[in-house]
């Protein structure tokens, strides 16, 4: 939710702009904010009877109205009242910064509270200054810290109900809750990607970066009045009888787990509760190769409270208790511009490789596309970014292709069954986003390079193909040449995967890069 | 002698409910409100997919129905009022899905047959009305490319292109553009307008389209529309979706202006007119518009450029549209639009290609002004022979088509 409703009390023409250039005449509107859009939850705490200001152009006064009518701000002008505190940096690796800004963009009063700083156990106070609209400190971190703490740790910043901070991660990844400036998220790292997993919307993936190109596949248009993950972002759906139950849900974090292979982030929480359903979901980004695993389950337990429906007096069989469930995913991306070319999904449709491609806003691909190869794969070959979705060939979903406004979807659906009490569904699934793909009849892989630790770069290839691959992956990188063996891996839940990994020590992020592997080159960028 | 006996005509008019947080109200209470006034007002207004649908029964004069419109939207923006809502009467939502209507009824007509050669007759001439009606530049996030969404996208089904159709050989039809409809009431049903936000420019307009409706049932000629009249039919209906009142139709091979036709349908059922106690003096905002070449349409989207967001620009057009007279003051001021040239056919053979994507079924090319499937098939053919586009026929799924970069 990033844009406030307000209820007017009060308009006021600006004399002192008066009219402009352009013939808008400048009005001041008053307003008391009522709701968040476009979801339409109640506002922030800190927000409660607060009368606020926004100034409006307009041609004729009656398109904003008077007193008691509705009022919507852009996110732009949502945000100092939505996000008012903001520490930056707010994440950084390896080392603590010498110095936090802290910056606090809207108060309700004329002088802020003082901003209180936690972090190694030790505890300041902070008085922020006035410096135009806005107040500002700076901290200094050197009195928390003896000694270099052991990470990740958190700088908190706090003041009144506002809370931010600055996290310091380790480099070469772990799990940590972040603040970023669009509020609270679990900040997941491996070497080859950060991921923010937002606790909203059954935990879903609000940004999916490349370490190496420092690329948000997820990256959504930020000037729309739009939900989380709506725009950019992966969700999961879990559908209960006809509706998705997930879509307002807050998982709470249960745990997360570093270990040789990765970091695990698990989150979990009640879905249905008169159904006695609930979900966790876990995700794993793996230390050695650019992969994200997705393990979405939902359990049904039997309800501790009656239904409010159920009549005693009628007779109850087995089949009433049945619920029905589907569940599916839907990753959006913003789209490449229409035309004769753009963003596109391409997957097999039986033996054959499928492209699809919507040239019209609010069109669909759907008509029973089942991913029996178990892979998908979406490509915006205008910015160079892909991803693969790689899926359970055993048990495959459906997948549906939608184009709207500025955005693309990917929506795999696996069809619903019925669920008994002390039964469950669930799904896994891979993802690997990256710079360059490749996709045939045969299988499809996706590639990803990052700065080396010494010198060149790192590239990494992960894919799926039908039949075993003859020979290793052959990566280029401007002149600079490697092979590497396609290494068979064997996920839970998603079935074979093929992958490899080269060192170019010449290699340069600038370069070209190509890649070849199992029979099936470079797609064009085009 | 006519076969609209008595000359008689009304609207369905559908208008939407919105309070204080921007949201709409739903059918059920868009039922309830219409309870409240049809019990009021006594007349037959009810709910249909989120919106009050005010029927304003049977008129015999613009002076009677003026009368009534006014009476009301009156009486529903202070039923409305007291809840902390408002009306928002527009052709279709800018986030929501909806699309409005204000169906026009023409009676009384009691011969199908009659009705269904009359279908034919104006079948070339719907078009016209669909651009004078145009008020929805914003749907569902989409703009900026049509001036009625809702005429392009067909309501959701709820105003389909007409075919020609002979009376012994065919059966009723629900959702034309405009048919008979004697099942329900007896009338000629127009239904290719959008919805209106002016209630004045919705009493010029019923009172015209069912002026003009008699003055066709005085000469019924048993004509059906050529095949080549039949595609410029269509192709008039999209320029009229895409142009509003700047169109330039084509008429037996030939560019007209809409506003043209218009002015010449209007000086054409001048003595029809005077049966419903109308001049064309009488139908002022009518005649400014066509000497403008401007539509409702022209008056939102003005608006729109200054609200980049769908949720801004809701807030914003819901309080200027509420007040009835809004569009009427614009279009005083407002200055004249230029005519937009017609389309040639290389014109059509792009906005063809337009709907090719990749894998895109080849039905959905129907989708860009829906000719019929011959004519639409042979525009496939000269994109797939000038390698624009490659064609995949498929026993699974149908014929798909993709576009070459």
């Amino acid at each position: 939710m990033n844009a406030l409703l307000g209820n007017i009390t009060k308009v006021r023409k600006r004399r002192d702009r008066g009219r402009c250039a352009n013939g808008l005449g400048a009005l001041e509107v008053t307003f008391r904010p009522v709701c968040t859009m476009p979801a339409r939850l109640r506002p922030p705490e800190w927000l409660k009877d607060q009368e606020l200001k926004v100034v409006r152009r307009v041609a004729d006064t009656r398109e904003v109205g008077g007193v008691g009518d509705s009022i919507v701000l852009s996110p732009a002008e949502s945000a100092r009242w939505l996000f008012p505190l903001e520490v930056t940096p707010p994440v950084v690796h390896g080392h603590v910064p010498r110095r936090l800004d802290v910056r606090l963009r809207w108060w309700k009063e004329s002088k802020p509270p003082e901003a209180t700083v936690r972090a190694n156990g030790r505890r300041r106070t902070v008085r922020l200054r006035k410096r135009g609209e806005q107040f500002h400190a700076a901290i200094a971190t050197g009195p928390f810290f003896d000694a270099a703490p052991s990470l990740p740790t958190t700088i908190e910043v706090t003041l009144d109900k506002l809370k931010v901070g600055c996290v310091v991660l380790p480099v070469g990844g772990c799990c940590r809750e972040a603040w970023t400036a669009r509020g609270r998220r679990h900040r997941l790292e491996s070497p080859w990607y950060a991921l923010d997993v937002f606790p909203g919307s059954g935990g879903g993936i609000a940004a999916l970066r490349e370490v190496g190109r420092g690329v948000d596949h997820y990256q959504a248009d930020e000037s729309l009045v739009q939900e989380v993950l709506q725009q950019g972002g992966h969700r999961d759906r879990v559908i209960v009888g006809w509706k998705d139950r997930l879509r307002r849900v807050d998982l709470e974090c249960v745990g997360t787990r570093r270990g040789t292979e990765g970091t695990r982030l698990c989150l979990a929480g009640g879905v249905d509760e008169a159904g006695g359903v609930r979900t966790t979901v876990a995700y794993t980004v793996l230390q050695r190769l650019p992969l994200v695993l997705i393990r979405r389950d939902v359990l049904r337990h039997k309800p501790r409270k009656k239904p409010a429906d159920k009549d005693e007096r009628r007779p109850r069989l087995a089949v009433d208790d049945l619920l029905r469930i589907g569940l599916g995913f839907r990753a959006a991306y913003r789209v490449e511009p229409n035309g004769a070319a753009g963003s596109r999904v391409l997957s097999v449709d039986g033996d054959r490789l499928a492209v699809r491609r919507c040239a019209q806003m609010h069109e669909w691909f759907w008509n029973r596309w089942r991913l029996t190869d178990g892979w998908a794969l979406a490509e915006h070959p205008g910015r160079r970014e892909c991803m693969l979705y790689l899926l359970d060939a055993k048990d495959p979903p459906e997948l549906a292709v939608w184009l709207g406004d500025r955005v693309m979807t990917v929506e795999p659906s696996w069809l619903p069954r019925p669920v008994r009490a002390d039964g469950g569904a669930g799904f896994a699934a891979g993802i690997v986003a990256g710079e360059i793909c490749g996709a045939g009849a045969g299988g499809a892989w996706v590639a990803v390079r990052r700065p080396a630790d010494g010198s060149g770069v790192e590239c990494a290839l992960v894919g799926r193909f039908r039949a075993d691959p003859a020979g290793p992956a052959q990566f280029r990188v401007g002149r600079s040449r490697a092979t590497a063996p396609l290494e068979r891996l064997l996920l839970p839940g998603v079935g074979g995967v093929r992958a490899a990994v080269a060192h170019l020590p010449k290699g340069r992020m600038t370069a070209r890069f190509h890649v070849a592997a199992g029979g099936i080159g470079t797609r064009s960028t085009t | 002698m006519s076969v609209f006996e008595p000359r008689t005509f009304s609207t369905d008019w559908e208008v939407m409910v919105i309070d204080r947080m921007d949201r709409w109200l739903d059918t059920a209470k868009c039922d309830a409100l219409a309870g409240a006034l049809r019990s009021e007002l006594d007349l037959p207004v009810h709910a249909d997919w989120d919106a009050v649908e005010f029927g304003l029964g049977v008129n015999r004069s613009l002076e009677e129905f003026w009368r009534r419109v006014c009476r009301a939207t009156d009486r529903a923006a202070e039923v409305v009022h007291e809840l902390d809502c408002d009306l928002f009467p527009t052709g279709a939502h800018p986030v929501g899905e909806q699309f409005l209507a204000s169906h026009v009824h023409v009676g009384s007509i009691h011969d199908e047959a009659e009705g269904i050669h009359i279908e034919n007759q104006v079948l070339r001439y719907v078009p016209a009305f669909a651009a004078l009606a145009a008020n929805s530049p914003f749907s569902h996030y989409r703009r900026g490319a049509m001036k009625s969404y809702r005429v392009q996208h067909l309501a959701h089904g709820c105003t389909e292109p007409s075919s020609v159709r002979e009376p012994e050989r065919c059966q009723s039809t629900w959702g034309g553009d405009a048919a008979p409809k004697i099942y329900g009431v007896p009338t000629m049903e127009v239904r290719i307008i959008d919805g209106a936000s002016s209630r004045r420019l919705l009493a010029e307009m019923a009172t015209f389209i069912a002026a003009f409706l008699h003055h066709q049932g005085d000469r019924v000629t048993r004509t059906r529309p050529t095949c080549a009249q039949y595609r410029e039919a269509m192709t008039n209906r999209w320029l009229a979706a895409r142009d509003g009142m700047q169109a330039t139709f084509r008429w037996d091979g030939r560019p007209r202006p809409v506003v043209e036709m218009l002015d010449e349908m209007l000086d054409a059922c001048r003595d029809a007119l005077a049966r419903l106690g109308a001049k064309r003096g009488d139908l002022w905002l009518i005649g400014q518009m066509i000497r403008k070449r401007i539509c409702q349409a022209d008056f939102a989207a003005e608006l729109g450029t200054r609200y980049a967001d769908p949720h801004l620009l809701l807030c914003a057009y819901s309080k200027m549209v509420r007040h009835w007279a809004v569009f009427d003051g614009w279009a005083g001021k407002a200055r004249a639009l230029e005519p937009v040239p017609p389309p040639d056919q290389e014109a059509i053979l792009a906005e063809h290609l337009a709907y090719v994507g990749e894998g895109t079924h080849a039905y959905r090319v129907r989708e860009a002004m829906y000719y019929p499937a011959p004519a639409t098939d042979r525009l496939i053919e000269q994109m797939v022979g000038r390698g624009w586009v490659t064609r995949e026929v498929t026993a699974s799924r149908g014929t798909l088509l993709h576009r070459v970069p």
